[in-house]
């Protein structure tokens, strides 16, 4: 089984069943549930960051703290990625239903909006927020692992180069 | 198997920033000295000096792309920023004056760090590859609780059919594929979504800056992104019928 697992074959079955369309399959699904995801994502994780970065700086300052205060903010990246993540991924089960609806059930001929109407009109208010704790359950984790992790690295590379120019002849 | 093509897609990980990181020349240690602070304003505009320019506050503003070092500068001082616009891969002007320029030890000395935009790229990969790597089992669950193969499963009962069908590898279905794309979709929304930052730091009103970046960010990363995920979802069904199938 292990042959279907490659780029290049899973490309080349994909293209034969169904040409370049067949590589957007539930592509306007995914646009409507993932471009207010990315917002939310990107968004809210930087204002959230910004908040726990003043309140620090201010706890410190009152602390008389002024060696190492822009150091170890990692928890705090933690925080406001999970925080981030478990907004987004409540924010977003509706679209994410609605998504899988138009990918799996027959709502051959709706758009997006339709879709969703129809969903609500059905099976109520609820039912678009069917899976959401499994949801919550993956996306806190995906996110407190994956922003925090790029902020690290970035920091990395920026200390790394920081670091440089601070060695510049001085004395 | 599967665990070895993660151990390359690390491996291949920690290369791509490494030899990113080796196009800097190696920091001495000596130069980290305790007296320099390295200052990083992640999105807050609150400085820790109140009276300090509003040029440093946008240069917070302004990271991870910048990073303002102090070096002797005290509350009051009035610091001077050199915030012109710097084309990624060159190195900013202002280093080059710093690097020439026996600094005194009264007066601050501000230094704009820019990292190159393929180390962010680089940095937008890995972090992608790490998220998804910790919770692609939980997606092969959720695929398979989702599809008709696994339909009425429980996360615990699919778990189980997974373990029970291929092992480890259970969890990992289609994570090679799926990775590959999304380390490049990664790549592009993060560079998207820096140099957008940078570009619209002073713009008004700012979240609506943000949220249109975070558009912008997704839109770049989708055309690869989507067709890795439609195709991670065909995998996993795929392979589970097959499996199925051998098992009957």
């Amino acid at each position: 089984m292990s042959h279907y697992d490659g780029l290049l074959p899973a490309v080349q079955g994909v293209y034969s069943q169904a040409g370049l369309a067949g590589f957007f399959v539930g592509y306007d699904g995914v646009f409507y549930r993932d471009v207010p995801y990315t917002i939310l994502e990107l968004g809210l994780y930087e204002v959230l960051k910004g908040q726990l970065d003043t309140r620090r700086r201010s706890q410190q300052v009152t602390a008389g703290d002024q060696q190492g205060q822009y150091d170890d903010t990692w928890q705090e990246e933690i925080l406001a990625a999970a925080i981030t993540g478990a907004v987004t991924a409540v924010l977003t089960t509706p679209l994410d239903t609605v998504k899988t609806k138009m990918m799996v059930d027959d709502y051959g001929g709706f758009d997006f909006l339709q879709c969703f109407a129809v969903t609500v009109e059905n099976h109520g208010w609820p039912a678009v927020f069917a899976g959401v704790l499994a949801r919550v359950a993956w996306i806190v984790p995906f996110t407190a692992i994956y922003l925090p992790t790029y902020d690290y690295l970035i920091r990395q590379l920026v200390l790394r180069q920081a670091a440089t120019l601070t060695a510049m002849p001085e004395e | 198997m599967m665990i070895l093509a993660h151990l390359f897609l690390r491996l291949a990980a920690t290369v791509a920033l490494a030899s990113a990181a080796a196009f800097a020349p190696p920091p001495p240690r000596q130069g980290a000295s305790t007296s320099s602070r390295i200052a990083y304003g992640y999105g807050s505009s609150s400085s820790a000096s109140k009276s300090s320019s509003a040029a440093l506050q946008l240069q917070a503003r302004t990271d991870p792309l910048a990073v303002a070092n102090l070096e002797n500068a005290t509350a009051t001082d009035t610091a001077v920023l050199d915030l012109t616009p710097v084309a990624f891969g060159s190195p900013p002007e202002s280093l080059q004056y710093d690097a020439t320029t026996t600094q005194s030890s009264s007066s601050p000395s501000i230094q704009a760090v820019q990292l190159p935009l393929y180390q962010l790229m680089a940095a937008g990969s890995c972090a992608t590859v790490l998220a998804d790597m910790s919770m692609h089992p939980m997606d092969c669950m959720k695929t398979l609780q989702q599809s008709d193969t696994g339909a009425g499963l429980s996360l615990v009962t699919a778990a189980q059919y997974l373990w029970t069908s291929s092992g480890v590898a259970g969890f990992y279905h289609g994570f090679l594929t799926y990775a590959t794309t999304d380390a490049a979709g990664g790549a592009l929304k993060f560079a998207v979504w820096e140099v957008w930052k940078q570009k619209t730091v002073d713009k008004q009103p700012a979240f609506a800056y943000l949220w249109a970046g975070a558009a912008l960010a997704f839109l770049a990363s989708s055309v690869l992104i989507v067709p890795g995920e439609v195709r991670c979802a065909v995998l996993l069904t795929l392979t589970l019928i097959q499996t199925k199938h051998n098992n009957n």
